[in-house]
């Protein structure tokens, strides 16, 4: 699989239109990133993708085959929430082996984290768990990787660091990065979407961001 | 895959196996004529257990998405091992008519 679109994308939540014509398009071996103010549909959008949140209106295809709910396919797609979803029983060495993530492949990214292995996710702090849900699904084998908020909790060490194994991963699948981190999104992203006014945007410089009022003109 | 629905499944069994054995004891007791009204309570419970889940845990369930398993098989694989306890339950506890 090559790319990801999703085309046509409206929501409403009662009376209140949240996503409306939204479209947007991932290919592999490239970020793209997405940005937006609080509340304007971000995760809805990637849970729509993602084929968990019914919408009335929306066109995802993979490599230009329609598909309604992507995430039953086998290596399709993975997605992580802004949320932990790993059962707080499951140890880490449990959830890689479950992923089929080679711990190996981890520790040499990042070595510290040898000593969690045999932790359950009720044993690591917000942080720890965080990085390690988000390791788990770039690693894992799969075509598209959506991040809602990847670098949320996580100490800047840290960041750095995923901000390198997300642009060595990227040549093995498409990797969508949504974060209000908005410097770290605009740095490792190769193409870069804005959702405003219920419509999603093509950004293409800084400057994008300030017109449409996410960043203050500088 | 069959150990994903299992840890599923085993994420709210204690519950409706409380209520199957409830179940179980009052169909040993009451005899034949309580079966209809039994599996009718079981059925009602299961569902009130799950609509209940699926409001307090939907966030876990992102864990057996991410294993491309569907909410729907998942319900289904829960629903349909649950009601096959407890009817194996019922059977093996049947009241058997005394030999003469």
């Amino acid at each position: 699989m090559q790319t990801l679109t999703a085309e046509n994308i409206a929501i409403s939540f009662g009376r209140r239109e949240i996503l409306s014509g939204v479209s947007l398009r991932v290919e592999k071996g490239k970020i793209t990133g997405l940005l937006g103010r609080n509340g304007c549909g971000k995760s809805t959008l990637l849970k729509i993708i993602f084929g968990t949140q019914p919408a009335p209106d929306k066109i995802i295809q993979l490599d230009g085959k329609t598909i309604s709910h992507p995430y039953t396919i086998k290596g399709a797609i993975n997605y992580a929430p802004q949320f932990s979803f790993f059962p707080k029983g499951l140890t880490i060495a449990r959830a890689l082996k479950d992923f089929g993530v080679s711990p190996e492949k981890v520790f040499h990214d990042f070595p510290a984290l040898d000593a969690d292995m045999h932790k359950t996710f009720a044993e690591l702090s917000d942080g720890i768990v965080r990085l390690w849900t988000i390791l788990t699904l770039v690693y894992a084998q799969s075509h598209f990787t959506l991040l809602d908020e990847p670098f949320t909790h996580i100490m800047p060490l840290h960041v750095e660091q995923l901000k390198e194994v997300l642009q060595r991963e990227k040549q093995n699948k498409g990797i969508v990065v949504t974060d209000h981190m908005h410097k770290h999104v605009t740095e490792i992203a190769d193409s870069l979407y804005i959702i405003k006014d219920r419509k999603s945007l093509i950004v293409r410089t800084k400057d994008d961001l300030a017109f449409h009022s996410y960043i203050p003109f500088c | 895959m069959s150990t994903l629905y299992l840890r599923f499944y085993s994420s709210f069994a204690p519950a409706t196996f409380l209520v199957t054995i409830a179940c179980a004891w009052l169909y040993y007791y009451w005899g034949g004529t309580t079966l209809p009204a039994l599996f009718f309570f079981k059925l009602i419970t299961d569902y009130i257990f799950w609509h209940l889940l699926r409001q307090l845990n939907e966030k876990k369930m992102y864990y057996y998405y991410n294993r491309n398993l569907s909410k729907t098989s998942l319900w289904l694989f829960a629903f349909g091992f649950d009601l096959l306890l407890f009817i194996s339950l019922l059977v093996i506890i049947a009241p058997r008519p005394i030999p003469i």
